[in-house]
């Protein structure tokens, strides 16, 4: 075909039907399309259409472009709103940033601060935490202060509360290591509270006492830590404690006049005083009301008093006051009796009560003091009945008969001992030492009795004389040996006796000699040798007129055989040296020894 | 609770008697210490000891006195006798002549003390039943006879030992209900303490006992 081309490229008639035929019409899209919308716009095909076509189409695209450029102007405006609003935003975002920057900077500052207040805040919390260990450990509040200045009444809280203020003031020695003039000033307001409080606390303690007025009272519950805590201040206590002895004082001689005088309710048990004819029961039963007194009073003192030695201060005080009460009537009894024997058993129901109450009083309380007293009254007062008694039996003058026995005055004075010996044995105190309270007797009354029996013996011959005070001495020796704790008495009279029997052992070798006619050794010569020889065998013979028929009296035989055997002793001492003499030429015969079986 | 040794709102005035070792102060060491004294020395004198028991919801402290029996305190002891709220007259089973001692003690009993004291016989060192000397029949003739309480007790083994001295408190106080026995006077035997006075906010105060609601 290439000529072809040839001719068809030579002719642009030819050409252009050639792209005409060559054209793919139903191929084309944009043909179709554009044939779709041509029927849109052409509605009937023709020539006034196919002519006007153009002009259509022109109008219609002026159409368009004139909406085309209505519309653009549009959206220019909306383009140049936003662009306005840009801006703006941009300025905003410019002063935004600005300020951003601004604000960043003061944040720095802020944080700085804010870590600074926070260690601040730090350190103030632990300051916050110190004052409040300071204040719980170094204050007291107005409310408890106030507390202790009450002294209308006191309380636990009371105590507590001093008990706190007594605290402070002992740490404050601890604070003062660091912070003087605050622990100075502490220690200063504490010693005032404390002072206050003590002031209080006396007051009140005071007014108590004074409510105890009952015989057996209640004291308020306090007293006793009350009383513990004034321990610490000298002089109150001492007041307090005398104050409450004041109290109980005048309780108790009441309550003691009222058992005197009035008895129990209707009369039972009776007043003491009904009895005050029996001076014993009168007294022991005043004494015994004491005791018991004194020992509920001790009780009720324990219940409240701080310690041991405050109670027996207490006691000791409280009990003086019955003490004039107590001693007039005593020493009534005392010199209304003149029986030695009750006086002797008063002294001996004084001195049970008196080591009975000792334990529960001090050593110098006035009232075992005044109990010793009367004791001692008591016992001068049976000295003297005692006394008097013997007088008044050896005012009977009476002489020893024949018979060279006691009198019956002497017997009487025995008899009187015995019974004063049986009261002390069977007397009733514990702590006294059973030989020194003997001894103490017997040194009152053997002195008296032996008086008694010298005198009535001193009017007879030495040899009834000697007979008479053995006699008397043994009969009162016999006596004492049935009582213990009497040994160094019995020995004194086992002495005064032994000397009488030399005595009289001395007279009966006198009465031997003198029946024998022996001569004095110088004096020897045969013829007094041979009337020695035949008086002494006339002599045994008949033995009695050896014997000083007074010694016969002798109560004990042993006492005759001791005369007897004492003064042959002596009597063939004095034959030995008569038969060994030159004198003796065959004159007295018998050996000594024979003499001696002889004088047997 | 413990016990508040001062918390109580009578006090009765015991006396025990009878003679010599027929078990008076093991009687008074049981009550009070609840213990038995096997070698108790003779007492001298007097002694004194004291409990606090309960009677009818009363806490009672009793303040007893312990005499002598042998016969040289009888001046002594008989002045203990006054102002007893109870007396107990005490033998040993065991020896008829505490037994027969008895008519002696109660003479003194009577005439020492108010007509309302309360004597309590006690037979005592029941505990030793095979040396018996006393039946029990007999004494309790006797005790009905005087009109007296009766009770056999070992101060040994504590046998009846409570009883005798709680006995004895419930029929004085009896007597104080009856209105027999008076009191508040010193010399009574009994006496009453006025109701403690309450103090501030006294913790561990026990609720008040002696209302009577
Ligand atoms: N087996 C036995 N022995 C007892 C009993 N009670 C007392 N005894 C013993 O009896 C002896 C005397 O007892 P005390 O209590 O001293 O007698 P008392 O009555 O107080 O004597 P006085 O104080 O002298 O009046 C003691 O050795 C006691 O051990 C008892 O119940 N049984
Ligand atoms: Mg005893």
């Amino acid at each position: 075909m290439s000529p072809k081309n040839d001719e068809t490229t030579s002719n642009p008639l030819s050409r252009k039907l050639q792209k005409v035929l060559s054209l793919k019409l139903d191929q084309d899209p944009d043909l179709i399309v554009a044939l779709k919308g041509l029927s849109d716009v052409v509605s009937t095909n023709n020539l006034r259409t196919r002519r006007n076509l153009r002009g259509d189409f022109e109008r219609r695209s002026v159409n368009l472009s004139v909406e085309l450029c209505e519309s653009f102007s549009h959206v220019n405006q909306l383009v140049e709103k936003l662009n306005t609003e840009i801006t703006t935003m941009s300025e905003s975002c410019r002063v935004m940033t600005t300020e951003l920057a601004t604000a960043r900077t003061q944040m720095q500052g802020l944080l700085e601060k804010t870590s600074k207040i926070k260690r601040e805040s730090a350190s103030v919390e632990m300051k916050k935490e110190v004052i409040t260990a300071f204040i719980s450990r170094y204050h007291v509040s107005p409310q408890q202060a106030a507390v202790l200045k009450r002294s209308d009444d006191i309380d636990t809280e009371f105590f507590t509360v001093l008990d706190r203020v007594r605290t402070i003031h002992q740490d404050c020695k601890i604070l003062l290591q660091t912070h003087q003039t605050t622990g100075l000033q502490i220690m200063e307001n504490m010693a005032h509270l404390q002072e206050q409080a003590f002031q209080s606390l006396f007051k009140w303690t005071q007014n108590e006492c004074r409510r105890l007025t009952s015989d057996i009272p209640e004291p308020s519950a306090s007293l006793k830590q009350g009383f513990l805590m004034l321990l610490d201040r000298d002089t109150l206590i001492r007041a307090s404690l005398s104050e409450l002895a004041k109290v109980r004082r005048a309780v108790l001689l009441r309550m003691f006049i009222n058992s005197l005088t009035r008895g129990g309710p209707g009369g039972t048990p009776k007043p003491i005083e009904l009895s005050s004819h029996d001076p014993i029961r009168y007294g022991g039963d005043m004494l015994a009301w004491l005791h018991q007194t004194i020992a509920s009073e001790r009780d009720l003192l324990i219940s409240f008093l701080p310690s041991k030695e405050t109670v027996l201060t207490v006691l000791s005080e409280v009990s003086e006051g019955v003490s004039r009460t107590l001693k007039i009537r005593v020493e009534q009894i005392i010199n209304n009796t003149d029986d030695c024997i009750t006086l002797l058993q008063i002294s001996n129901i004084i001195q049970f009560y008196l080591s009975t109450i000792k334990p529960f009083l001090s050593e110098e309380a006035p009232l075992i003091t005044l109990i010793s007293e009367l004791n001692l009254q008591c016992r001068k007062q049976f000295n003297r009945h005692f006394a008097l008694s013997i007088s008044r039996l050896s005012d009977r003058n009476e002489l020893p008969g024949l018979d060279l026995v006691p009198t019956s005055a002497f017997q009487e004075a025995l008899h009187l001992l015995k019974i004063i010996l049986n009261t002390h044995d069977v007397s009733v105190v514990p702590d006294v030492s059973p030989l020194a309270s003997m001894s103490e007797l017997l040194d009152v009354v053997i002195g008296p009795i032996l008086t008694l029996s010298n005198m009535s013996a001193c009017q007879l011959e030495p040899v009834d004389n000697a007979v008479y005070i053995i006699n008397l001495v043994s009969c009162l020796y016999n006596v004492l040996a049935m009582y213990e704790n009497t040994d160094k008495t019995l020995e004194l009279l086992q002495h005064k006796i032994d000397e009488e029997l030399e005595t009289l052992t001395n007279l009966q070798y006198d009465h031997m000699i003198k029946t024998t006619s022996i001569p004095p050794t110088e004096m020897i010569n045969t013829e007094r040798l041979s009337v020695v020889a035949s008086k002494l065998d006339q002599a045994l013979l008949n033995s009695e007129v050896l014997w000083l028929h007074q010694c016969t009296r002798l109560s004990a035989l042993r006492h005759r055989n001791a005369v007897w055997r004492g003064a042959s002793e002596q009597f063939i001492k004095v034959y030995s040296t008569l038969i060994q003499s030159p004198s003796n030429e065959g004159i007295l015969l018998k050996s000594a020894d024979q003499i001696s079986q002889l004088l047997k | 609770m413990a016990a508040n040794p001062y918390n109580y709102s009578y006090i009765f005035k015991y006396i025990i008697i009878g003679d010599m070792g027929v078990g008076k102060s093991c009687l008074l060491h049981q009550f009070t210490e609840k213990k038995f004294m096997a070698d108790c020395p003779h007492t001298i004198g007097v002694e004194f000891g004291t409990r606090i028991v309960e009677v009818s919801d009363q806490k009672i402290k009793l303040q007893i006195w312990d005499t002598a029996g042998q016969e040289r305190f009888r001046a002594v002891t008989r002045s203990y006798y006054r102002g007893a709220a109870g007396a107990l007259m005490v033998y040993d089973i065991t020896r008829r002549s505490t037994y027969n001692h008895l008519s002696s003690w109660l003479t003194d009993a009577r005439n020492l003390t108010n007509p309302n004291t309360v004597i309590f016989l006690i037979g005592n060192k029941s505990d030793l039943d095979a040396q018996r000397d006393v039946t029990r029949e007999e004494a309790e003739l006797f005790a009905e006879e005087n009109g007296l309480i009766f009770l056999e007790t070992s101060a040994r083994t504590g046998e009846n030992v409570e009883e005798a001295f709680l006995e004895t408190a419930r029929r004085i106080y009896q007597s104080i209900q009856d209105g027999s026995l008076e009191l508040n006077a010193a010399e009574s035997g009994v006496q009453h303490k006025p109701s403690p006075i309450k103090v501030g906010n006294e913790e561990g105060q026990p609720a008040d006992r002696n209302c009577s609601c």
